[in-house]
């Protein structure tokens, strides 16, 4: 609860909207990530700058912890509520404040929606690289909070890479400008330790995207493999070839099936492993490229191959992957989606270690990997109401977590750690090297308001958890429990 | 040869005595740290190899005291390359120099720059102990970005050990054109190409504007039409010594960055980055072009070296902050001051 001095100090703000009616509240409980909620003891919703301002202080003042929110899509509880802090919604700041077709850069407000940006520009023939699946609704704030990727990262990277300035919001209320007009700010780069902070440095107020020019030719290519051994392989011959494609993506049988049934995107049901190979470049290259391409696929065993290249076609190929997570929810009462990267040799090593505890759980799991960029998505069904199911999908969780470090990759490629893994935290670093972390968190929050236990352990919480860290991967104990 | 073992005592000496540390490779950037005179230099020469490279991965580990050609070797005999095109000091510049000086080429805003290539990183933390972050892999969010944040912190935070690089197939053509012409008609093209399919750099030197293609043999006509009228092909010289900064000037070396469409002013020794970056040579810092861009030192004439400065504003302040979280002794040098004193 937050006391009433508080909210009434907060209740004088113009220009924000504040949500005391529990049933209106309860909206704010969880994230993506709705294993965890936690009734939020007071929503805000500024509307304007100063508005934010005056809320931050009056929470500074009293020592009141500060969550933000964007559209709450997050998959890791990095917006989940705090039983004694203000959720603070920032999905009124929607404009679109700038667009500068020269420089080729559109600035524009925190809770201004990815899609909505490259929408905006679409007519200046530009658009906005990074493309989560949830970008109709996730916000450019969230994004830069996550650093969030998407089917396009291989090639045009990351928020981080699509992101040229940032007006931030300290805890304090203090505002600052990171990233300079040009390309290159003298001093530490604070623009880039800004993305995928998860709200807990200061809050993303304004943000200055780069843009790129639509390309002028497009093409998608759908290969069919019989296990999903060959369909890697295929990725790293497409990738030995010197190619480098605008998206390259790859589905398991589960999932080819699930996305099948959900939208009827044409995908070859006998295959065990699907690749979509996205690419693009000017109208002279487009066909060569992709006639070099199919060459190397089915020299890799393709079984089926199947080329797209006109929009609607692209379009009904890539939905059943972009609706891979809801199609997938389609066949069980809950899936639990994994987040971990790994270095891509070791896919087959992997994929059999997460089919063995499959087994083990007696839970099937759906496998949708960023295959280029060695980012892999499984799928863990589960039923929640069922609680033996739901602590053998967190377990199971777990252990991919366990199994990707093993194989020297990390426990989040693009989701965060928010509160969902931050025990594993503990397995990837040292005492030491979060020590670190806490060290650059009280330089930007030296009451630690932002975000409290999120994204960060304490030292006391690993302790606690009891995985001490071995060094480069070797796990102690891969099957404790998470929570 | 591993030498973590080495330099840590180094820098557990250093510490003991009280000692402020500054970390260099092959000294080739020197020119960067003006006032670190003082400092024990603690040098990762030794401290090279290349540790695991999977082509088809993009993705080379490598130990800092690598000296930049032969990372470029390795990758090019594997058809891969560094697209942020560090600048080539000399054969003695190694990869932690680069790192730590963050100096991208002409490829910056098309490809991106070091940070933009740079996956995880080992290093000896101002405590003195060993810490790894980010890793090998593509993407990575668990835990801040202190990778990234040590790109271009010109050893103030730690002493790198070990890189991890996102690297990339070598295009199929790569050709530079040139266009002789003065300095505000050179503007006025950078702005109009700045949508060329293929446009890996644009830069303004010696009254020459040099624009340079990057990507298969079938769209290079397409990309030569679009040029227009009077570029002609040209040898990468140009470019390079754009890159590389050898231009000749006997005044100091002041760097602007800023927006692309900021007015052409000064005695303008080069372009780059589209018009993002400006280098001009003059004894006292050259008029600051106001909100438009900022000015910083670079690198020093003969003459004595101007009165330079911290940042002072809210984003410098925060930055020591985070240095003096880092480095609550000061074992390490400071980042240097390179603001012009008003
Ligand atoms: C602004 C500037 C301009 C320069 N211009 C030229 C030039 O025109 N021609 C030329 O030949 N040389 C030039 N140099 C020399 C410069 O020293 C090299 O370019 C250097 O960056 C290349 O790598 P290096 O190994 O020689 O690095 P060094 O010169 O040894 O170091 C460069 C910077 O990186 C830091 N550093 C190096 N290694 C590490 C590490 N392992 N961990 C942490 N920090 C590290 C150093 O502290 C220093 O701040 C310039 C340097 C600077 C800074
Ligand atoms: C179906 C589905 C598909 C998805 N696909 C992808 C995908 O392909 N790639 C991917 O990377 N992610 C994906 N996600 C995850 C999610 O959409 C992203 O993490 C997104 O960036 C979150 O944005 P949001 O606005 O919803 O943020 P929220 O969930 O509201 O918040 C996320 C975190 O950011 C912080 N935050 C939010 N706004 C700000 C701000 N303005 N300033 C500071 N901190 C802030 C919050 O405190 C929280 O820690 C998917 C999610 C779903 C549900």
């Amino acid at each position: 609860m937050l006391s009433e001095v508080i909210t009434s100090s907060l209740r004088q703000i113009d220009d924000l909207e504040l949500i005391e009616d529990p049933s209106r509240r309860k909206v704010y409980e969880s994230d993506g990530l709705t294993a965890i909620a936690q009734m939020p003891p007071l929503v805000g919703l500024p509307n304007s700058l100063q508005a934010l301002q005056e809320a931050l202080r009056i929470c500074h003042n009293h020592g009141v912890p500060m969550v933000a929110r964007g559209a709450g899509t997050g998959l890791s509880g990095g917006a989940t509520p705090l039983a004694d802090g203000l959720l603070i919604g920032l999905a009124k700041f929607n404009r679109i404040l700038e667009i500068d077709p020269v420089k080729m850069t559109a600035r524009v407000e925190p809770g201004v929606t990815n899609l909505a940006i490259s929408k905006a520009v679409a007519s200046a023939g530009l658009f906005y690289a990074p493309d989560p699946s949830s970008q109709i609704a996730c916000t450019i704030g969230g994004n830069v909070a996550e650093n969030s990727g998407g089917v396009h990262c291989l090639k045009y990277g990351l928020t981080l890479h699509n992101v040229c300035a940032l007006k931030i919001m300290l805890a304090d209320g203090e505002v600052l400008s990171l990233g300079g007009t040009g390309l290159w700010e003298d001093g530490l780069d604070l623009l880039a330790l800004l993305h995928g902070s998860e709200g807990l440095l200061g809050l993303v107020i304004e943000v200055t995207v780069a843009l790129r020019p639509v390309p002028e030719a497009v093409t998608v290519l759908m290969a069919g493999f019989k296990d999903t051994n060959a369909a890697a392989n295929a990725v790293s011959a497409v990738i030995q070839a010197g190619v480098l494609p605008a998206g390259l993506e790859m589905m398991d049988r589960l999932a080819i099936q699930a996305a099948e049934d959900f939208v009827h995107a044409g995908y070859p049901l006998e295959a065990d492993a699907l690749l979509l190979c996205e690419l693009d470049g000017s109208d002279a290259e487009i066909a060569g490229l992709s006639e070099a391409v199919q060459a190397v696929l089915q020299a890799a065993g393709a079984d089926s191959l199947v080329e797209a290249s006109d929009a609607a076609a692209r379009a009904r190929l890539w939905l059943g992957r972009k609706a891979a997570f809801p199609a997938v929810g389609r066949i069980a009462p809950d899936y639990y989606c994994m987040d971990g990267t790994i270095p891509r040799r070791h896919l087959a090593e992997v994929l059999a270690a997460i089919t063995d505890r499959s087994v083990h759980y007696g839970l099937p799991v759906a496998n949708v990997f960023h295959a280029g960029d060695g980012n892999l998505h499984p799928l863990i069904l589960y039923d929640a109401n069922d609680s033996d199911q739901f602590q053998r999908a967190e377990a199971f969780g777990a252990d991919v977590l366990a199994i990707c470090l093993q194989f020297g990759g990390t426990i989040t490629g693009e989701h965060g750690v928010g509160l969902e893994k931050i025990d594993q935290m503990c397995n990837q670093f040292t005492a030491l090297e979060l020590a670190v972390f806490h060290a650059v968190k009280s330089a930007f929050d030296p009451s630690g308001l932002l975000n409290p236990g999120k994204a960060i352990p304490t030292l006391n919480r690993c302790a606690e958890f009891g995985a001490m860290h071995v060094h480069q991967g070797a796990q102690k104990h891969p099957e404790l429990p998470r929570f | 040869m591993d030498q973590s073992d080495a330099l840590q005592r180094v820098v557990h000496a250093a510490i003991s005595q009280r000692q402020v540390v500054r970390p260099g490779g092959g000294g080739t950037k020197e020119f960067l740290l003006p006032a670190a005179a003082d400092a024990v230099l603690v040098s990762t020469a030794e401290h090279e190899g290349i540790l695991h490279y999977h082509p088809d991965e993009l993705v080379i580990r490598v130990r800092s005291g690598t000296r930049l050609i032969d990372l470029q070797a390795t990758l090019s005999e594997a058809g891969q390359y560094l697209p942020c095109e560090p600048p080539s000091f000399g054969a003695a510049g190694t990869v932690g120099g680069m790192v730590a000086a963050g100096l991208a080429g002409p490829s910056r805003p098309y490809v991106g720059g070091v940070r933009d290539y740079v996956l995880g990183m080992k290093l000896i933390l101002p405590s003195g102990e060993i810490a790894a972050f980010g890793g090998d892999v593509m993407k990575n969010v668990a835990g801040y970005d202190i990778t990234r944040l040590n790109v271009g912190a010109r050893g103030s935070l730690g002493l790198i050990l070990e890189v991890a690089l996102k690297v990339l197939p070598i295009p199929e053509v790569v050709q530079v054109y040139g266009l002789t012409c003065d300095p505000s008609l050179a503007q006025r093209h950078m702005l109009a190409q700045r949508r060329l399919t293929g446009l890996s750099a644009s830069a303004y030197c010696d009254g020459e504007l040099l624009v340079r293609y990057q990507g298969s043999k079938r769209a290079k006509t397409a990309f030569e039409q679009a040029l227009g009228q009077g570029f002609v092909p040209v040898s990468n010289a140009g470019l390079a010594a754009v890159r590389d900064l050898s231009f000749a000037h006997t005044e100091h070396l002041w760097r602007w960055d800023g927006a692309v469409d900021a007015p052409v002013t000064g005695r303008l020794v080069a372009m780059d980055w589209g018009g993002a970056l400006r280098w001009f040579a003059s004894d006292v810092a050259p008029h600051n072009a106001g909100d438009k861009g900022v000015i910083t030192w670079f690198r020093p004439s003969e003459g004595v070296l101007p009165a330079l400065t911290l940042r002072a504003d809210g984003v410098g302040r925060l930055q020591q902050r985070v240095k003096t979280a880092l480095d609550a002794n000061g074992s390490f040098i400071g980042y240097p001051a390179l603001r012009p004193s008003s």
